[in-house]
Order: structure tokens, then C-alpha cells, then sequence
């Protein structure tokens, strides 16, 4: 049935733009529309994944050997258990360390009723299990109301020490100091021992947990948690009770949690304290990431590779020579086995940060949709053809020429379509704009700010003829582009004298005679974090000017500045570009701005609308802003 | 001071809103009356999501209130808000990029359905029987649209105009008796202003009392017979598109200092 699961999940990511392809067989029943449904195909349709993965763990129970049975049998009971922890963590996107205590309770429970005449009866103990791992689920969800990440996550392992605790007390006052020892699971008059039968039950158990599951994250209750774990906030904001449904997904996972510890009392046979340790919470957030976050698949493929790691490396090392490299393995395997882990960690976090199973089907959907995408990058010569490659044959060189940029967010937000942009040296170029228009996406991309993973960057931008585009922050910086931001421009902690000796190796006082940085001078010792806007500004560019950048960039110098202070910052711009600096200044302030530049570009949803001298812009700048028309 | 009159979808009193040392709203008063589509205009960082937030619950009004068809809603929480017919939809959609559209429209019924994790084990059948109702109500709002092509896409893969109509279905299908749009036209191209532009009349078509806010001036004087100017936290005014924009105070807000020309 695992299986089965697999593919069903992976199809119906499967799905990007298409006209109306039916997704997977089960929302094929459930819509009215589809050509190819029989009546019959329809109504067996959702079944078929659960038949055919039944029938596999039947032809795997009876033909796997004895040792490869014991083993699945642990892998099914971690599957459960991952599958709730997946409902926290996956879903609802509350970090959680409490898997090994809300099994360890589980396990206890049914270590205590098995012994009791009556309530040893099958499923009683285990249903027990369930119901006491609810309720501390909702013990745990009270801290988790108020907590997030890290927070979160420590608050839950506190009900590790106190669960680890009380067991350790359980086992010293009852004599059992080598741990609790559970009877085996009897059904009727069956006894199940781990084997044949026994991987069967579990196959059911898990059968069982995947449907309970799915029935929650096929309906609302699956909704509102993506909706939560992707913004709390924004969640509430739409109608989404969040404390409500955080507790609802503590409770269920929680229950599922000590359902599968309940199992694995069963199982081994003993408890013990010593088994449900903090490293063996953590070896089921591994699962998780290692399979897949967010996917019952993924905790199942997870589980599988986590629990059969050490046996498949033993069974390496058993055909490996028995002296050398082969001796030293088999005496040091524990340490190659975690050494391992860790390994694979890093690989699955470093290139399937979102785990196996969603990179494969992932991989899978790239492959079948690659003849779609390729027509489609296509149409970007054709439209560079229609312009001319060099603007102007001028002889002032250019410090930066900008042209084709297309600047695309992986949200699907247009910033910045077909923008051409020129600073020459020794200049003042101002970029105009309202809030949206593309401006700070296009500093951003110049200066290197827009990692190529999260942006779809393409065009030209040559920094002295130099391409730049898509360098780092720290090429461009190197190539003497310096970027004062429009938040953030200061550290806080540092004073004034700290900010001036970072930017050079030399004496700073030089900058502090020039009459604009004078204002600083009586400020050297205190943090910035005191200053005002307009004197953070002008630290800014005091420490931006040390650098002796070839290009100054400045991002909306005007923001929040009352107009004394734009007029003083303004006429340190001008002072930085009379001493021969190139400037290229983005900007909403339009008087500000046209007061200053010596070239104005207009731009306007993500495009220049318009450019030309400050005289000419004047009126165009009135005429198209907001007010008119 | 009492409630306004049950008559008045929407009606905001003295509304103020300080962070800190900062008044991100300075007495801000309106009304919002049936059917009507509200504008609020205003640059950037005027206060306009700010307003927003307040009367969505998102933010707490430090003083002031928000009365919702006489009924005082500040001070409640966002989903208790939004449960008594309050419906918004977000400048930015980057919350909720893990959706697909057809699930994401559905979250607009969320307070509706009678939804808990114990119903939809126990009583799978009937909860089975909602959702495809509301699946196919969410189907519908989505045709209407034009983007019932789309409903398997993931929002990330879409193109911001399609997300913004998307989202503007999602609070639809809630059945708002009030519809706050924040600023459906940010991030978006020309062509798609457009799309969205005709997704506000269909909004309008169903006689939803909206308040729209955005930074477009042309595009919310084309939606709206009232408009409401804010600069700095602070009212400039009430009134016809075409009586502000001629106002010299107004051209000052926009214009960051009095007018050139």
C-alpha cells in the first residue's frame, strides 16, 4: 500500500497549467466531468492504490525472510509514527520535539494494561494509548498557542524530561530496572510475535492511520493548516480559528504518536526508559526531512531509509574482507551509521531541501513538462532583435548601461519588463517613480541583491562594459558598486567612529572635513542606532563615499525626512558628485529628485515610461502622476 | 459613543493607530454605504493597509471604532471578524504560495463549513458531500472569472494578476456582506490591471459594499463614486474622484511638496 500512496500524492502534484486533466484517480470520482470513466472505473478508482498496495504487503509478508520481516516491522511502526508527526510538522508547520516522550507514554500505558486481566483485551490498551497521547497533545498545544520555531520546539521536549523521568521512577519502584516487559499482543487466542503476521497487522495499523489522515488533510481541516504554517497571521485574517486548529492538529498527531509507541511496546516486548531519548525524537524529524515534509509518502520513504541504513551497512560490511578496512568498519559501525545520517542529511538538505519524495516526483514533472517550457524562452531574442543593441553612439563612456532587464519574482510578480537605463560618469541619474513601479528591483538587481533562485533574471547589465548580471553582492562591490538601502543602511550597535573605520584601512578623519559630513563629527561616539533618520542617511553616505565607489546607488534617500533635512542630505549628493562620484539615485519624492538629477527616467509599472533632462520631465512628472487624468 | 445605525455596512470613528511614538492613523472617519465601491488613496506609508488591518482586526485601533451594519466589531479577533461577513483579500499573496487555486479559493468558505477533524473521520460522507458542494461553488466563482482553467495550478507558478483574481474568488465564496480589496493592482503589468480591473466589477455587479485601496489613482477613480485621501496617517478628505484630485492639498500628498506647476 505504500506504494500506492507514492504515486497518487505524486500525480497530483503532477499538475501545472492543464486544460482539464483529471488529477488523480480519486478527485476523477468526486468530479462530474472525465471522458474515459466508466461507471465501474469510477466507483473502483479510489480503491485501486489501496488494493494493490494491501495485495504487496501480503506477497512481501510471505515471501521476505524472517530478518527482513523483523525489520519492517520496526520500519511500519516509524511510519506511523512520523505520519504524526508529519500532521505537526508537515502540515500545520509547528516544529516538535516530543515524538520519543508521547510514544514512551504510549508505550508505557500498554506496558501497564497488558498486565491488567481486564484491560489487556486487544485494541483496549492501544486505544488507551490514543486517547492519553490526545490529551497531552493538548497539554503540549497550550504552549504552542504562544510559541513558534525554536521556542516551540524546546517547549515540547520539556515533556521529554518529564516523561523520561517518571518512567525511570515507574521501572526503580517496581523492580523492573532493565525495563517494563509487555506480554505478547494476543487477538482472540493469536498471539502475534514479530514475523509474518505480525507486519500484516501493522500494514493494517498504517492502512488505517494514512486514511484517518487523509480524510483530514483532503478537507477543510488540511486547508486550514497549510493555511497556518504558511501565515499565521494572514491565515486568522480570512476567517481561520488558528488556536483552534493547532490543537486540533497537536491532538490528532499526538494520539497517532502514542498509538504507534503503543505498537512498539507490543513489538519489542519491553520498555525502557533509555530507548526514547531526545536523539531518538530527532531520528523522526530526520524522517521527515529526509523523505519529505508535508508528505504521508515521504514519511513512509523516510522511515524505510532511516531504519534500514544500519542493516543494509552491516550487511556491506559482512561481504567486505575481515581484515583492514572490513575489521575496522564492522568495530566502528555505530559511528559510520550516525556519521551517515548525518551525510545524508546535509546531501537531502543541500539539494532536495524539500526531501526525497518531492524532489523524484518533482523531477519526474520537469522531465514530462520540458518540451512545453521550450518554446517559450524563445521569444526573447526576437523582442532584444527589435531594438538596438548600443543606444546611442555617445562619447561620454557609460558607468552603467542597463538594457533588456527583466526582472521576474517566483510569486509570479512582474517587477521589472524590457527596462533600459544609462548613468554616465561624473552624473546624478535619477530613477522616478511611485511605490511598486520597479525602482528598488532594479537597484536590487544591479547591486546583486536578487539571489538567482528566488528571481528570473534576464537583459544586460554592464557596469563599466563589464556584464554584471546575476553577480553577487560582493562581485559587484568588489567591481565599485556601492548600494546605500532604503532600511537597514546603519548598524544600530556600532557608533559613528566604528561605521567609518569598517569602510577604510586608513585615517577616516579626512571625510569628516568635508562641511556636508560636519553634523557627524560631534556624533563620533555614539551608536548609530541613536541617530536620527537624516543623520543615519548622511553616516551612510559618509561611509559609502570612503569607499570611493564608481557607482553610488541610493535608495529613496527621502523616506520618512522632513524637508530641512532632504535639503541638507540633497545637498551632500550634490557635494559627492561635484568631487567627480557618478550617482544613481531611485526615488518617489519627484521635487526632490528633479531638483538634483541631471537625467531623469520615469518609471511606471515596472517599465520606463518616459526620460530626459529635469526640465523636460517636469511636466511630464505632473502629468502622469496621480493627480490628473 | 454608540453604534452607528444597522442600516451602514461599514462605518470607521475617530480611528487612530500609534506604533510606538509613531500615529500610523490620526482620526480617520467614513462610512462605507450599500452597494457602493470606497476608494482610499494615499502614497506609500499614508496608512492605507494600516486602515485596512484595523478594520480586518489584523491591527488593534489604539483608539476610535469600527462598526460592521451597527454591530461593533474592533476589538474582536480577525477570524471573528471575519465569521460575521467581513471579507479582505491581501496586497500580497506570498502567504500562501503552497495552494493550488481551487484549494486556496476554498479556504473562503472556511468559517461556514462545519468543519473539525472528528467529522471528517467520523462522518466522512457527509463532509465529502460539503466539499464537493463547495467545490463546485468554488468552480463556479472561478469560470466567472475566467480561470477555471486553472484550478490545479500552484498560486506560486501564476502570474500576479491571476493571483490577485484568485484571491479576490477566495473571499468571494465566503459571501461577504463587506469586501476590503488592499491594493489589487501592486506588482501587477498594464494587460493585468485590466483582468483585475473586471474581476472589481463583477464584485460590484453582486451589489458587495467594497472598500478598495490602492495606490493607482486612475484605477480606483474608475471604480469608485467616493474616495477617501489619506496622507501620513492623517484625512485629507471625502469625496468625488474628480472633486479630490483638484483639491491643492491633495496634489501636495502626491506630489511630496507643493505643486510645480
Amino acid at each position: 500500500m505504500t506504494t500506492g500512496e507514492n504515486t497518487l500524492e505524486g500525480q497530483a502534484t503532477n499538475v501545472e497549467v492543464p486544460p482539464e486533466a483529471p488529477a488523480s484517480g480519486a478527485s476523477t470520482a468526486g468530479r462530474p466531468s472525465g471522458l474515459r470513466s466508466s461507471k465501474g472505473y469510477r466507483l473502483l478508482a479510489p480503491f485501486l492504490p489501496w488494493l494493490a498496495g494491501a495485495l504487496a504487503l501480503v506477497v512481501f509478508a510471505n515471501t521476505a525472510s524472517p530478518y527482513v520481516l523483523l525489520i519492517s516491522g520496526t520500519v511500519l511502526i516509524y511510519a506511523i509514527s512520523a505520519i504524526g508527526l508529519n500532521v505537526v510538522m508537515g502540515q500545520a508547520g509547528l516544529v516538535s520535539i516530543g515524538n520519543a516522550a508521547l510514544m514512551a507514554v504510549g508505550a508505557y500505558t500498554t506496558a501497564i494494561l497488558a498486565k491488567e486481566e481486564s484491560w489487556s483485551a486487544f485494541p483496549l490498551p492501544i486505544i488507551i494509548s490514543g486517547v492519553i497521547g490526545g490529551l497531552l497533545g493538548l497539554l503540549i498545544a497550550l504552549p504552542a498557542l504562544r510559541l513558534r520555531g525554536i521556542y516551540l520546539a524546546l517547549a515540547t521536549l520539556a515533556l521529554q524530561f518529564f516523561v523520561v523521568f517518571a518512567g525511570d521512577r515507574y521501572q526503580a519502584e517496581s523492580g523492573l530496572l532493565s525495563g517494563v516487559p509487555v506480554p505478547p499482543l494476543s487477538i482472540g487466542d493469536r498471539y502475534f510475535v514479530p514475523g509474518r503476521d505480525f507486519v500484516l497487522l501493522l500494514g493494517a495499523f498504517l492502512g488505517l492511520t494514512i486514511l484517518v489522515v487523509r480524510a483530514m488533510s483532503r478537507h477543510a481541516p488540511g486547508r486550514m493548516w497549510t493555511a497556518i504554517s504558511e501565515s499565521e497571521l494572514a491565515a486568522t485574517a480570512i476567517g481561520v480559528n488558528a488556536a483552534r486548529w493547532k490543537l486540533a492538529a497537536f491532538v490528532v498527531s499526538s494520539a497517532i504518536i502514542a498509538v504507534s509507541g503503543s505498537l512498539f511496546a507490543y513489538y519489542n516486548q519491553i520498555v525502557s526508559a533509555e530507548t526514547f531519548t531526545i536523539e531518538f525524537a530527532v531520528v523522526f524529524i530526520i524522517i521527515l526531512i529526509l523523505g519529505g515534509m508535508g508528505t504521508m509518502s515521504g514519511a513512509i520513504v523516510g522511515s524505510v531509509i532511516v531504519v534500514s541504513l544500519p542493516y543494509v551497512l552491516t550487511r556491506l560490511t559482512g561481504t567486505l574482507p575481515s581484515d583492514g578496512i572490513g575489521e575496522w568498519l564492522s568495530n566502528n559501525i555505530f559511528y559510520v551509521n550516525n556519521g551517515l545520517y548525518g551525510l545524508l542529511v546535509l546531501v537531502v538538505l543541500l539539494y532536495m531541501p524539500q526531501g526525497v519524495v518531492p524532489s523524484v516526483t518533482g523531477l519526474a514533472r520537469r522531465l514530462a513538462h520540458r518540451g512545453a517550457d521550450q518554446p517559450r524562452s524563445s521569444d526573447r531574442p526576437a523582442r532584444s532583435a527589435a531594438r538596438p543593441a548600443v543606444a546611442k553612439g555617445d562619447d561620454k563612456p557609460a558607468v552603467l548601461e542597463v538594457e533588456d532587464l527583466d526582472v521576474m519574482y517566483e510569486t509570479g510578480a512582474r517587477a521589472v519588463s524590457g527596462l533600459h537605463l544609462r548613468v554616465e560618469a561624473n552624473a546624478i541619474v535619477a530613477v522616478l517613480g511611485r511605490n511598486g513601479a520597479g525602482k528598488t528591483s532594479t537597484l536590487r538587481a544591479v547591486s546583486g541583491f536578487l539571489g538567482t533562485e528566488q528571481v528570473r533574471l534576464r537583459g544586460h547589465i554592464r557596469l563599466e562594459g563589464k556584464d554584471v548580471l546575476g553577480s553577487s553582492p560582493g562581485r559587484t562591490a568588489a567591481a565599485g558598486l556601492v548600494l546605500v538601502p532604503e532600511r537597514d543602511k546603519v548598524f544600530p550597535s556600532l557608533t559613528v567612529e566604528e561605521h567609518l573605520r569598517l569602510a577604510t584601512s586608513g585615517d577616516y578623519r579626512p571625510v569628516l572635513e568635508k562641511p556636508h559630513f560636519h553634523r557627524l563629527r560631534e556624533r563620533l561616539d555614539q551608536p548609530a542606532g541613536l541617530l536620527s533618520g537624516g543623520e543615519r542617511q548622511l553616516l551612510a553616505l559618509a561611509t559609502a563615499a570612503m569607499l570611493k565607489p564608481r557607482l553610488l546607488m541610493v535608495d529613496e534617500f527621502t523616506l520618512g525626512l522632513a524637508p530641512v533635512m532632504i535639503q541638507e542630505v540633497a545637498r551632500v549628493i550634490r557635494g559627492l558628485r561635484d568631487e567627480g562620484m557618478t550617482v544613481l539615485l531611485v526615488e518617489q519624492n519627484a521635487a526632490a529628485a528633479l531638483e538634483l538629477a541631471d537625467h531623469v527616467y520615469l518609471m511606471e509599472g515596472g517599465e520606463v515610461v518616459a526620460e530626459g533632462t529635469p526640465a523636460e520631465m517636469a511636466d511630464r512628472v505632473t502629468m502622469t502622476s496621480e493627480v490628473t487624468s | 459613543m454608540s453604534t452607528t445605525d444597522q442600516e451602514t455596512p461599514l462605518a470607521v470613528r475617530g480611528a487612530l493607530l500609534r506604533f510606538g511614538g509613531i500615529l500610523a492613523l490620526n482620526d480617520v472617519n467614513f462610512d462605507v454605504e450599500p452597494g457602493e465601491t470606497f476608494g482610499i488613496i494615499g502614497p506609500n506609508g499614508a496608512g492605507k493597509t494600516a486602515l485596512l488591518n484595523c478594520v480586518s482586526g489584523v491591527y488593534r485601533l489604539t483608539e476610535g471604532n469600527v462598526d460592521f451594519f451597527g454591530e461593533r466589531i474592533s476589538g474582536l479577533p480577525p477570524h471573528r471578524i471575519s465569521a460575521k461577513g467581513l471579507g479582505r483579500t491581501f496586497q500580497n499573496m506570498e502567504h500562501f504560495r503552497r495552494f493550488k487555486v481551487l484549494e486556496y479559493v476554498m479556504l473562503g468558505r472556511m468559517h461556514e463549513a462545519r468543519a473539525s477533524v472528528f467529522a471528517s473521520v467520523f462522518a466522512w460522507p457527509y463532509m465529502e458531500r460539503l466539499e464537493r458542494e463547495e467545490r463546485s461553488l468554488a468552480m463556479e466563482l472561478l469560470e466567472e472569472l475566467g480561470l477555471a482553467h486553472l484550478a490545479q495550478a500552484k498560486l506560486s507558478d501564476l502570474p500576479y494578476g491571476v493571483q490577485k483574481r484568485v484571491d479576490i474568488a477566495r473571499a468571494l465564496l465566503g459571501r461577504p456582506k463587506v469586501l476590503l480589496l488592499d491594493e489589487p493592482t501592486s506588482g501587477t503589468i498594464t494587460q493585468e490591471r485590466t483582468e483585475v480591473s473586471r474581476a472589481i466589477d463583477m464584485v460590484s455587479a453582486r451589489g458587495v459594499p467594497t472598500v478598495l485601496v490602492d495606490h493607482d489613482v486612475d484605477f480606483v477613480s474608475r471604480h469608485c463614486a467616493r474616495v477617501l485621501v489619506l496622507s501620513y496617517g492623517k484625512q485629507v478628505g471625502v469625496g468625488s474622484p474628480a472633486e479630490m484630485l483638484a483639491r491643492p492639498d491633495v496634489i501636495e500628498t502626491f506630489l511630496g511638496t507643493p505643486a510645480t506647476s
